[in-house]
C-alpha cells in the first residue's frame, strides 16, 4: 500500500515538473523572440528625441523610504542626475525612526514648505514636506509610518507629473533608464497602462555618485545565486509573460504608471507585503473589466539596480515575505483564475501562480523526501534515483544557461569571461542545496499565513559600496 | 531507462549547445569591439574634416565604411546648414541613401523602421518622397520612424501629412509633434492655417505647436480660441499664449480663470504667470483662494511669478488658504 501511494505520488510529481519545466521552456523560446525584437528595434527606438522634447510628459519619481540612512543619499542623487527632460523625486520618509530625514536634510538643503497635496488616497497623516533649495525637483514628504503601500500612496497624492515611477530606496535606476521605460507609454498613452524594467544586482558592482561605473559579480555566493535568479525572472520570465500580455508583476523597485490610474483604482493596498504583484493584479481587473483595449508591459532594456540580502537570515525572510504576498493578493484576486474573460492572464498565468508558484515548495519538498523514501524502500533502483536527479539538474542546467545566453546576446552587462564561467559554475551549483533551501523558506512562508503575519519584518542596509 | 538516457544526453548537449554559443558570442564580440573601437580612432578626423569640408571623404570598404557613416550620422544630429548638406551629399554619392531607400521597401518590419530611421540622419531630400510613403505603412514603429526623420530632414512638403496622421492616432502624437518641432518656423504658416480645422484634436495640436514654433506676431488668431467649443484647444491656446508671451491676450486670459473647464484655468493660470502684468493678480489670487487643487496652485505659483511680495504678503492673512501659504514657502527658498 505504501509502495503504491509513494509510486503515485512520484509519479504525480514527475509530471507536475514535466508541465512545470515546459512552460519555462515556451517562456524562454517567447523571450528569446522578443529579445530579439527589442535588440533590433534599438536601431530606431529614438530615445534622444524624446529626451529633447520640450512636449515630453513629466515623470514623478516614487521612493519610499523607511529607515534607509545607509543608502538613501547615494539614491536620490542618482535620480536626481536621471536623463529625463521633466522629472521631480519625491522621497517619502515613513515615519523612519533612524537619521533617514537627516541625512536628507543636510545633503540637499531641505528647506520646509507647506505643500498641498491633493486628496486622492487617503494615507496616515503627513507631517511635513520638504523642498531642496539647491535641487528644486526634489520634494521629500515626512509622514507618520504606515508601510511602504501607504508611502506611495502618499508620493502619489504629492507627485505633479502625469506619470509616476516608483522605485526602492535601496536601488539606482541607470542614466537613461527612465526614459527608456517611459518610451512605450509616450509611444502609446491610450493603450500602455503601464510599464516595467529590470532589475539587476548591485552587490559587488563599482557605484560612484550614485551610478554604477563597473559591472561585477557579488562576492557573496548567496548574491550570485540571485543574479541568476533575476535573468530568468525577469529576462525571462517577465518578457514571456508580457509578450502573452499577462504580466503579473511589475515589481515594485521599478515600475511606471499612469498617475490618474493608479488614483482610480484607489492605489497601492496597504493590507499586503506583496503589494506590487496585488496592484498589477487589480489593474488587469479594472482594465479588462472596462473592456478596453489594454497592455501592462515589461520593458528589458532599462536597468534599475538593487541592493539583494547576503545574510542568510535576511534572504529566508525576504523569500518568506513573497511567499505572503504572493498568498495575500491570490486570494485577493481569486476570482481572475480560470476566467476567460481575462484572456491568457485568467486562464494561463494565474492558474501558474497558484500551481507552480504558490504550491511549488509543497511539491518540490514533498517530491524529495518521497522519492528518496521510496529509493529506500527499494521501489526505485539507485539507477533511476540517480537519472531523475540528472534530469533535475539537466533541466535547471539548461533553463539557467538559455537565460544566460538572452543575457549575451542581448545587454552583455558582465564583461569580464570569468564571471560569465563563475555563473556558469553556480548554474550547475544552485541546484545542490540552494534550491532546496529556497524551497524550505517559501514553504515556511505557509506558516506565517497560518499564524496570520502582516509586518514587513526588520530589513538591513549596509549602503552601497565598491564591493561586498 | 533509454528515455530517461536520452532525456538526459539532451539536456546536457542543449546546455552544452548554450555554452559553446556563449563562449564563441563572448569571443566575437571581444573581437569586433576592438576592430570598431580602433576604427572609430582612426576615422573620426576625417569625419570631421569632411564636415568643416577641409577634405575630400575617405575611400572605405566593410567595417570601416560602417563605422564612417555611424560617425556621420552621430553629427548629423548636432550639425545644421551646409555642414548637414555635406553628409546628405556624401551618403548620396556613396550610394548609402539608395541602399536604405529600397530597405525601406523589405518585408521585414524592423528593416524598414531601421532604414526610416538611418535615412533621417543621413538628412538626404531625396528620401522625402519615400518617408511620406512611409507614413502609410502597416506597423506602427516604420511609420513613427519616417515622421522622425521627415522632421529631422526638415520637409515643409510633410506638416500636413504629418499632422494628419498624429491626428488619426497613426503615429504617436509626441512623435509628430517633434518632428514638426524640427521642421521649425516654416511649418508655422500652415500651423496657423489649421488651427482653422474641423476637427478639434487638429486645433488642438495646431495651436500647442504654433506656441512652440512661433513668435508673439503669430499669436493674433489664438485669443479667439479661447472661447472654442473644445475645452482641449482652449487650453492649448492658453498654454500657447503664455509660451509667446502674448501681452494683448492678457484680459481674455483673466476671464478664462473663470472657465467651467479646470484644465484650462490651469494653462490661463500659468500663461498669465508667464505673461507678467499686475493686471492679473486679483483674478489669480480669487482662482488660488477658492478654486479646486489644480488650478489655484496653478493660479498661486502664477501670482508669486508676477509679484512674490504680494503673495508673502497675502500668505499671512487668515483666510490665505493652503495654495498661497505654499506658493508663499516656495518664494522664500
Amino acid at each position: 500500500m505504501l509502495r503504491d501511494v509513494l509510486f503515485v505520488y512520484t509519479l504525480f510529481t514527475f509530471f507536475y515538473f514535466v508541465v512545470l519545466n515546459g512552460l519555462y521552456l515556451f517562456l524562454t523560446l517567447l523571450a528569446w523572440r522578443q529579445m530579439g525584437s527589442d535588440v533590433r528595434a534599438r536601431g530606431y527606438l529614438g530615445l534622444d528625441e524624446v529626451f529633447r522634447s520640450p512636449l515630453t510628459p513629466g515623470v514623478s519619481v516614487l521612493v519610499p523610504a523607511f529607515n534607509e540612512q545607509a543608502v538613501i543619499v547615494e539614491s536620490v542623487r542618482s535620480l536626481l542626475a536621471l536623463r529625463y527632460p521633466s522629472h521631480e523625486v519625491v522621497v517619502v520618509n515613513d515615519g523612519s525612526d533612524d537619521e533617514t530625514l537627516s541625512v536628507l536634510r543636510e545633503a540637499f538643503e531641505l528647506a520646509p514648505v507647506r505643500k498641498v497635496f491633493r486628496d486622492s488616497i487617503a494615507t496616515k497623516p503627513v507631517r511635513g514636506t520638504y523642498v531642496s533649495r539647491n535641487h528644486p525637483n526634489l520634494l521629500v514628504v515626512d509622514k507618520e509610518n504606515g508601510g511602504r503601500s501607504d508611502a506611495l500612496n502618499a508620493g502619489v497624492n504629492a507627485a505633479r507629473h502625469p506619470y509616476v515611477c516608483v522605485i526602492d530606496a535601496d536601488s539606482l535606476l541607470e542614466e537613461d533608464a527612465l526614459l527608456k521605460v517611459a518610451k512605450p507609454i509616450l509611444d502609446d498613452p491610450d493603450l500602455l497602462a503601464a510599464t516595467g524594467g529590470t532589475i539587476r544586482i548591485a552587490n559587488g558592482c563599482t557605484i560612484d555618485h550614485g551610478r554604477v561605473v563597473e559591472v561585477r559579480l557579488p562576492k557573496s555566493r548567496f548574491a550570485t545565486v540571485q543574479v541568476l535568479e533575476y535573468f530568468r525572472a525577469f529576462l525571462v520570465a517577465r518578457v514571456g509573460w508580457s509578450r502573452l500580455n499577462a504580466l503579473g508583476i511589475i515589481s515594485g523597485a521599478f515600475g511606471l504608471f499612469h498617475r490618474s490610474l493608479l488614483e482610480t483604482v484607489g492605489g497601492y493596498w496597504t493590507e499586503t507585503v506583496g503589494e506590487d504583484f496585488e496592484l498589477t493584479l487589480r489593474l488587469h481587473r479594472y482594465l479588462r473589466e472596462r473592456g478596453e483595449p489594454y497592455k501592462i508591459a515589461f520593458i528589458s532594456d532599462p536597468v534599475c539596480w538593487t541592493e539583494v540580502p547576503t545574510e542568510f537570515s535576511t534572504l529566508g525572510r525576504q523569500r518568506r515575505r513573497w511567499q505572503r504576498g504572493l498568498w495575500e493578493a491570490l486570494r485577493r484576486h481569486a476570482r481572475l483564475i480560470g476566467r476567460p474573460r481575462y484572456g491568457v492572464l485568467g486562464l494561463v498565468a494565474m492558474p501558474y501562480f497558484v500551481l507552480f508558484e504558490f504550491l511549488s515548495p509543497m511539491f518540490a519538498l514533498l517530491g524529495l523526501v518521497v522519492t528518496v523514501l521510496w529509493w529506500l524502500v527499494g521501489g526505485l533502483s539507485t539507477v533511476y534515483f540517480l537519472a531523475f536527479l540528472a534530469v533535475s539538474i539537466g533541466l535547471g542546467l539548461l533553463l539557467t544557461t538559455a537565460a544566460l545566453a538572452l543575457e549575451e546576446f542581448s545587454y552583455q552587462r558582465y564583461r569580464k569571461r570569468r564571471e560569465v564561467a563563475r555563473l556558469l559554475a553556480y548554474a550547475v551549483l544552485e541546484n545542490i542545496g540552494f534550491r532546496q533551501l529556497h524551497d524550505i523558506w517559501r514553504a515556511l512562508g505557509y506558516v506565517d499565513i497560518a499564524r496570520g503575519k502582516r509586518e514587513w519584518g526588520a530589513q538591513q542596509r549596509r549602503g552601497f559600496a565598491t564591493t561586498d | 531507462m533509454e528515455l530517461l538516457g536520452l532525456v538526459i544526453l539532451v539536456l546536457v548537449a542543449g546546455s552544452m549547445l548554450f555554452l559553446l554559443t556563449l563562449v564563441g558570442r563572448r569571443s566575437w564580440i571581444a573581437y569586433e569591439a576592438r576592430r570598431r573601437d580602433a576604427a572609430v580612432a582612426a576615422l573620426r578626423p576625417a569625419a570631421i574634416e569632411l564636415i568643416e569640408d577641409v577634405a575630400d571623404p575617405p575611400a572605405l570598404r566593410g567595417v570601416d565604411a560602417e563605422v564612417f557613416a555611424e560617425l556621420l550620422g552621430g553629427y548629423s544630429l548636432v550639425v545644421r546648414g551646409a555642414s548637414r548638406e555635406r553628409i546628405a551629399a556624401y551618403f548620396e554619392s556613396t550610394g548609402a541613401v539608395d541602399e536604405q531607400l529600397a530597405l525601406l521597401r523589405s518585408r521585414r518590419a524592423w528593416r524598414r523602421a531601421t532604414a526610416a530611421f538611418t535615412l533621417g540622419d543621413m538628412g538626404s531630400p531625396r528620401a522625402v518622397p519615400a518617408l511620406l510613403g512611409a507614413l502609410d505603412d502597416k506597423r506602427r514603429a516604420v511609420r513613427a520612424a519616417a515622421a522622425r526623420s521627415l522632421g529631422r530632414i526638415g520637409s515643409d512638403d510633410a506638416i500636413e501629412p504629418l499632422i494628419t496622421a498624429g491626428v488619426e492616432r497613426r503615429i504617436p502624437r509626441d512623435v509628430v509633434s517633434l518632428a514638426l518641432f524640427d521642421i521649425g518656423t516654416p511649418a508655422v504658416p500652415r500651423l496657423l492655417e489649421l488651427t482653422r480645422d474641423d476637427e478639434p484634436l487638429v486645433r488642438a495640436a495646431s495651436v500647442e505647436l504654433v506656441g512652440y514654433l512661433g513668435n508673439a506676431g503669430d499669436s493674433g488668431p489664438l485669443p479667439a480660441m479661447l472661447r472654442d467649443t473644445s475645452a482641449d484647444v482652449r487650453a492649448a491656446a492658453a498654454g500657447s499664449l503664455g509660451r509667446l508671451g502674448a501681452s494683448t491676450a492678457r484680459d481674455a486670459l483673466i476671464d478664462a480663470l473663470d472657465d467651467r473647464v479646470p484644465s484650462v484655468r490651469v494653462a490661463a493660470s500659468r500663461a498669465l504667470g508667464q505673461i507678467g502684468g499686475r493686471r492679473a493678480l486679483d483674478g489669480l489670487l480669487r482662482v488660488a483662494q477658492a478654486d479646486e487643487h489644480e488650478p489655484a496652485a496653478a493660479a498661486a505659483r502664477a501670482a508669486a511669478r508676477i509679484d512674490p511680495a504680494l503673495v508673502v504678503h497675502a500668505a499671512g492673512r487668515a483666510d490665505a488658504g493652503p495654495y498661497l501659504r505654499e506658493a508663499a514657502d516656495l518664494v522664500e527658498l
